[in-house]
């Protein structure tokens, strides 16, 4: 159930140094709104309830796992250095109290455009050269993600993608809220709980010993299934409508995906055949060298 | 694709004839056959009078392991003239990062003296499991193989993987194994990749359940990860290693160079027979003796590959080959023929071309058994329904 907003006068009296207020949307403990800082700069403003601290070792730990995992997120933003990945903004992560709730705030660069779900809803395939700008913006972001922080994203999909429409930084990774960086202690109370989307999970992660070989071909896998599907103009490579949970796993773990060529056959074959490539069930068999890839879409 | 030879024991002229004749692309020198001295004058040969050759030094380092047992069969690799790098190591030495990296410079300093085109950095046989203390001294030596001596001439460097039969029957150690080492973050230029028999029966591991499909698919998956790869000891099986990528395989002219066995390197068990001389059939698939194909080339000339060497196995001889020479020139004719009809640029295309092949080679053998000639285990059909298997569990594997 989505979080209730915060009262536009409650947060106006919390950011004196902010304006506007504009609600954008809400997950679980996280309120997002649209706000403009004193300098004029167009932000967004991220609101995360922190869980009660009932007194319960439950619940402690719990709230231990969200305050964790929002502390990992913002430091990673700080440190990552790369165009493909959303910029923190002017204020940084504090606790505070709003209306009585402990929360922790911080505000991202807002970027201009629309997520990729929106795009791909549109239902229109795009050019070849859109195609690859989209799959070299999201391997460079997973790059960055890996090669200076061992991190896996563990949820692209479209809905975590903004298609901002400049030349030098076309499609932007955003929400590293369940990131992984695997030379890190996990922080996720209950180990058998994995964090994922289903639809874009990459089949190594239903494995309960995920954790010992993961690496960034996951977040290849779910590229490349982010990609199918924009190229596709919204088709799946794997799921069906209507399929229920179980069927969607039987699915990632089992089903050959659809091959790109038989819904888009006027794409290149090296183009169609690194994107097939991608969403194989076996990591190894994603190419792995990540610099080969983005010279291939040069 | 490229033929090489793999050299050892007895070259006499073999690898000259077989480059000018251009059956051959190039060669891999094996440290134990081979002086110092003569490795490098006749690398300075070939360099001389075959430019364009593919010339390399496979290290042998792998017979380390072995070589404390009393008895071990070294040739150069020890003694008084020896290749200067080799030392006998127990495991427990290899288990220490240090001496890994001491023998990839050791070893990799070298050859950057020799007139080689590419590097072979060394590595022991990974012979029990991926998931092995071998397992992980393997991938010491594979993660430390690019770092550690500067190649600064352009020349390629190629990590030696060796794997026996059996580490590869654990399919999932041996995919972990492989998205381990396509994620190195030095990675080398490409892998030599062997495969080895444990046992010392001379036939090739063309039968067994799970060792070409797998072995395809170590090659399929780390060519398309961006390496160069060349398969080393495939004899026969060099077609199927070309459909799945390899970008060059290599075969010699005694058993021991057609299939690789560490069991050349350790004390002698047995005394083995000199073996008949034998003739390679590209549309059977196989080699098969010179008394059969005298038997066999009038009542079925399709058995005959129709290429230069052909000449060499007169039938007023008997079909004999003239000469161990010719032997060796024609097994290479034999295998080039088959890789070069099987390889089609991309791997589905390659593979239906080899099917293609096992098809009309399994209707030559009904025919012959037809007429009521029966051939020997060893050039027998049977190769044909394994190596089926072998191709379609490959394709699973590789989710072609």
């Amino acid at each position: 159930m989505p979080a209730t907003p915060f009262p536009a006068a409650v947060l106006s009296a919390a950011f004196p140094d902010l304006s506007g207020f504009g609600y954008i949307k809400s997950g679980t403990f996280k309120a997002v709104h649209r706000v403009t800082t004193k300098a004029g700069h167009d932000e967004v403003l991220k609101i995360i309830r922190v869980p009660q601290d009932s007194g319960t070792d439950a619940a402690r730990a719990f709230r231990d796992q969200e305050l964790g995992r929002v502390k990992r997120e913002t430091n990673l933003l700080a440190d990552l250095d790369s165009p493909f990945v959303v910029k923190l903004g002017m204020i940084p992560p504090s606790m505070m109290d709003l209306a009585g709730e402990t929360c922790v705030v911080y505000t991202e660069e807002l970027l201009p455009g629309r997520d990729l779900e929106a795009v791909i809803a549109d239902r229109i395939q795009p050019s070849e050269a859109e195609i690859n700008l989209l799959l070299g913006s999201l391997v460079q972001g997973i790059q960055a993600l890996w090669i200076r922080h061992k991190t896996v994203h563990r949820d692209i999909k479209p809905a975590n993608i903004f298609a901002t429409g400049f030349p030098d930084r076309p499609y932007v990774l955003l929400d590293f809220g369940i990131a992984y960086n695997v030379d890190e202690p996990g922080l996720t109370v209950n180990p058998s709980h994995i964090p994922h989307t289903p639809l874009y999970m990459a089949p190594e992660m239903l494995d309960s010993n995920f954790r010992e070989s993961l690496s960034y071909r996951a977040d290849l896998y779910a590229a490349g299934v982010t990609v199918f599907e924009f190229a596709t103009g919204g088709i799946h490579p794997l799921a069906k409508p209507h399929d229920s949970l179980a069927k969607t796993y039987t699915r990632v773990l089992n089903q050959e995906p659809t091959r790109l060529a038989s819904l888009r056959p006027d794409l290149s074959k090296p183009l169609s055949s690194l994107i097939d490539q991608l969403m194989k069930k076996n990591p190894a068999l994603r190419p792995g060298n990540l610099t080969l890839i983005l010279n291939q879409l040069k | 694709m490229q033929l090489l030879a793999q050299h050892g024991y007895g070259n006499g002229d073999k690898i000259e004839r077989g480059l000018e004749e251009d059956l051959l692309d190039g060669v891999i020198f094996g440290a134990k056959d081979i002086s110092p001295d003569k490795l490098v004058s006749t690398l300075e040969r070939l360099e001389e009078n075959q430019p364009n050759s593919v010339r390399l030094f496979d290290p042998q380092f792998y017979a380390s392991l072995i070589a404390a047992q009393p008895g071990a069969r070294l040739g150069y690799l020890v003694g008084e003239g020896s290749h200067p790098y080799f030392e006998a190591r127990r495991r427990r030495d290899l288990e220490r990062d240090e001496q890994v990296v001491e023998d990839i410079i050791n070893v990799l300093n070298h050859q950057l003296a020799l007139p080689v085109t590419a590097l072979i950095a060394p590595n022991i046989v990974i012979r029990r499991s991926f998931d092995s203390i071998e397992g992980t001294i393997a991938k010491t030596f594979l993660r430390c193989a690019a770092n550690e001596v500067e190649i600064d001439d352009g020349r390629p460097l190629y990590a030696t993987l060796a794997v026996s039969a059996t580490a590869l029957s654990d399919k999932i150690e041996m995919q972990n194994f492989l998205q381990e080492i396509t994620e190195l973050e030095n990675p080398p230029d490409g892998f030599y990749l062997l495969l080895e028999k444990p046992d010392s029966s001379i036939i090739s591991p063309l039968t067994e359940p799970d060792v070409l499909s797998r072995w395809m698919l170590m090659s399929h998956t780390l060519k398309l990860n961006g390496f160069q790869i060349i398969n080393g000891y495939t004899d026969a099986l060099s077609p199927y290693l070309a459909a799945a990528g390899s970008d060059a395989v290599a075969t010699g002219w005694y058993n021991t160079q057609k299939c690789f066995s560490l069991k050349k390197f350790e004390p002698v068990s047995d005394f083995a027979r000199r073996p008949v001389p034998r003739y390679m059939s590209a549309a059977l698939l196989k080699s098969i003796r010179y008394t059969e194909l005298h038997d066999l080339r009038d009542l079925f000339p399709e058995v005959m590959n129709d290429l230069p060497q052909d000449n060499s196995y007169d039938p007023d001889e008997g079909s004999a080959p003239d000469s161990p020479t010719s032997e060796a020139l024609q097994n290479w004719e034999g295998i080039k023929a088959m890789s070069m009809h099987a390889e089609e640029g991309d791997v589905y295309a390659s593979l239906k071309n080899c099917r293609g092949a096992l098809d009309d080679a399994e209707e030559i053998y009904a025919r012959i058994q037809e007429f009521g000639l029966t051939m020997r285990d060893r050039s027998s059909a049977a190769h044909i329904n394994a190596i089926r298997e072998e191709l379609d569990a490959f394709e699973e594997l590789a989710e072609l």
